[in-house]
C-alpha cells in the first residue's frame, strides 16, 4: 500500500520537480552569457506576435464584462455603476489571466514548437557537439524575451480591457463618457497595477519555462512530437497560469480579505 | 498614396469576412452531411467522449482556481461594503452566467480543438483525406463533421463540469481559507442560480463548441503539406478559437440582455 502510494507520488513529482530543475538550469545559462542580441529580437518577436492577439481578446472580454454586468445591476438601476466592477475585477485578475492563455497559445506553443523541431532535426545536439550550450544559446534567450514580454502584455490587455468596458458602456449602453471612465477607474488602484506586472512577469516565467520545457526537454524526437510540443505548452501553460494566479492573489489580497 | 492604403485597409475585414464565410460554410455543411451519413450520429458521439475524457482534467485544474480567485476578490471587496453574506449566491452567478463558459470553451478550444486541427493536418499530410476522395466519399462529411457536432456535444457537458468545479473552489476559498461560515455558503448558493441562467449557459457552449469545432477542423482540412505545417494549423486554429470564443461571448450576451441604451 505504502509502496503503491510512494509510487504514484514519485510519478506525479517527477515532471514537476524536472520543470524546476529545467528552469533553474536556464536561468543559470542565462547568467553565464548569452546572446543578448537574441534577447532583443526574440522579446520583439513575441510582443509583434502576441500582442495584437493578447488586445483583441482582451477588448472583447472588457466588453462582455461590462454587458454582464451592467445586466446585473440595471435591476439596482445601477448599470453605469458596472465600471467599477469591471475595473476591480478585470484589472486584478481576469485581464491578466487571459493575457497568460493568450501568449501561452500564441508564443509559448510557437516556442515550443521551434525548439522541438530543432530537436528532431537534431540541431541541439549539433550544437552541443561543437561545444555550444543549447541552453544559453536557444532556451535562456527565449525564456528571457517572455520574461520581458510578459509584463508588457499583462499592462496592454488591462489597457485593452479597460478601452472594450469604455467602448461599450458608452457606445452600447449609452453611459456618459466620462461616467464610465470615471467608474472604471475608481475600481483600479496604482497597487493594483503594479501588482499586475509583478504577475506579468511570474506569468512570463512560466509560460516561457513550460514552453521551453515541452520543446527542449521532452524527450521525444520523431515528427509528431513538435505538434504535441506545442499541444503541450498551451494547456499545461494555461494550467499553471491560473494555478499561479491563485496563489499570488492569495498571497497577495489573501490576508486583507 | 492614400488609395493605396485605404484599399489595404479595406482588404483586411475583406479577407476576414470571406475566411468566416468559408468556416460557416464549412462546418455547417460538414455538421450536417456528417450527420446524415449511416451511423454519423454515433460516430458524432464517440467523438463528443473523446473530447469530453480528454478536456475533463484541464476544465478542472483550470476552473476551480478561477473560482476561488473569484470569491477572494468578491470578498475583499464585499467585506467593505458589509455585505458578505452575498457572496455565495453571486460567486455561483458568476460563475455559471460567465466564467464556466467561457473558460470551459477557451481550455476545449486549447486541449481538444488544437488536437482536431493536429489530428486532420496530420490526415491531410499523409494524404488519407485524398485517399477517402479517391475512393467517392466525402472527408467532411465523414471526417470533420463527427468531430464538430462532437465538440458541440461535449462543451456542454464539460460546462457543467466547470460550473461543479467552479462553485466548488469558490466554496474551499471562501469558507476554508476566508472564514465564511459554511451554513451560510451552502444555504445561499442556490439563490444565486436561475434555471434560466443554467440554460442559457449551456446554450452558449453549445455555440462555441460548434464554432471552435468548424474552425479547428477547417485549419486541420486546409493545412500546408508540411511537417510544420501541421503544427502551424494547430497553432492558428487555437489561437483563432480563443478570439472567436470571446469574441462571440460578447455578441451572445447582447443578444440576450438586449442591451440598447437603456443602461445610463
Amino acid at each position: 500500500m505504502t509502496t503503491t502510494w510512494m509510487r504514484w507520488l514519485s510519478a506525479t513529482m517527477a515532471t514537476p520537480l524536472r520543470f524546476v530543475a529545467f528552469v533553474a538550469r536556464a536561468a543559470a545559462a542565462a547568467l553565464r552569457g548569452m546572446p543578448a542580441i537574441d534577447v532583443a529580437l526574440l522579446t520583439s518577436r513575441l510582443l509583434v506576435r502576441s500582442l495584437p492577439i493578447v488586445v483583441v481578446v482582451n477588448f472583447f472580454c472588457g466588453a462582455m464584462l461590462t454587458v454582464q454586468a451592467a445586466a446585473s445591476l440595471q435591476i439596482f438601476g445601477a448599470a453605469s455603476m458596472s465600471g467599477v466592477i469591471v475595473g476591480f475585477g478585470g484589472v486584478r485578475e481576469v485581464f491578466p489571466l487571459l493575457a497568460g492563455g493568450a501568449l501561452a497559445a500564441r508564443s509559448g506553443a510557437e516556442i515550443a514548437s521551434q525548439l522541438q523541431a530543432m530537436r528532431v532535426t537534431r540541431q541541439i545536439e549539433a550544437l552541443a557537439m561543437m561545444g555550444l550550450d543549447p541552453l544559453a544559446l536557444l532556451v535562456a534567450p527565449r525564456l528571457l524575451a517572455c520574461v520581458f514580454g510578459a509584463p508588457l502584455c499583462v499592462l496592454a490587455a488591462m489597457l485593452a480591457g479597460l478601452f472594450g468596458a469604455q467602448a461599450v458602456g458608452t457606445l452600447q449602453l449609452g453611459i456618459d463618457g466620462g461616467t464610465m471612465w470615471a467608474a472604471l477607474l475608481s475600481g483600479v488602484s496604482r497597487f493594483d497595477v503594479v501588482v499586475g506586472a509583478v504577475r506579468g512577469v511570474l506569468l512570463g516565467v512560466l509560460v516561457g519555462g513550460v514552453a521551453t520545457f515541452e520543446g527542449f526537454a521532452s524527450g521525444d524526437n520523431d515528427a509528431a512530437s513538435v505538434g504535441r510540443a506545442a499541444h503541450h505548452a498551451v494547456i499545461r501553460g494555461m494550467v499553471v497560469v491560473c494555478a499561479a494566479c491563485l496563489l499570488l492573489s492569495w498571497l497577495i489580497y489573501g490576508r486583507h480579505a | 498614396m492614400i488609395l493605396p492604403a485605404l484599399r489595404a485597409l479595406g482588404r483586411w475585414p475583406l479577407g476576414f469576412l470571406v475566411a468566416a464565410g468559408h468556416v460557416v460554410g464549412f462546418g455547417a455543411g460538414a455538421a450536417i452531411t456528417g450527420l446524415r451519413e449511416p451511423g454519423g450520429g454515433a460516430h458524432a458521439l464517440r467523438q463528443a467522449v473523446t473530447v469530453t475524457t480528454r478536456c475533463a482534467l484541464p476544465v478542472v485544474l483550470v476552473v476551480g482556481p478561477i473560482g476561488a480567485l473569484l470569491a477572494l476578490q468578491a470578498l475583499t471587496l464585499m467585506r467593505s461594503f458589509g455585505v458578505e453574506r452575498q457572496l455565495a449566491p453571486l460567486a455561483a452567478a458568476v460563475i455559471v452566467r460567465e466564467l464556466a463558459p467561457g473558460f470551459a470553451a477557451v481550455v476545449v478550444a486549447m486541449q481538444g480543438g488544437a488536437a482536431i486541427a493536429a489530428e486532420l493536418a496530420a490526415m491531410r499530410l499523409t494524404e488519407e483525406l485524398d485517399a477517402l476522395d479517391v475512393m467517392g466519399l466525402d472527408p467532411r462529411a465523414l471526417v470533420a463533421g463527427p468531430r464538430i457536432v462532437g465538440a458541440a456535444l461535449a462543451a456542454p457537458v464539460l460546462n457543467g463540469l466547470a460550473i461543479v468545479t467552479g462553485i466548488t473552489g469558490a466554496y474551499a476559498m471562501s469558507v476554508l481559507g476566508l472564514g465564511v461560515p459554511r451554513a451560510l455558503f451552502l444555504d445561499s448558493v442556490g439563490d444565486g442560480i436561475a434555471i434560466v441562467d443554467v440554460v442559457v449557459s449551456e446554450a452558449k457552449t453549445v455555440v462555441f463548441g460548434a464554432a471552435l469545432g468548424a474552425l479547428c477542423a477547417q485549419a486541420g482540412f486546409s493545412c500546408e503539406r508540411t511537417t510544420e505545417g501541421v503544427g502551424r494549423a494547430a497553432n492558428r486554429a487555437v489561437v483563432a478559437s480563443v478570439v472567436v470564443i470571446l469574441v462571440l461571448n460578447y455578441l451572445l450576451n447582447t443578444a440576450i440582455f438586449g442591451l440598447r441604451g437603456s443602461g445610463a
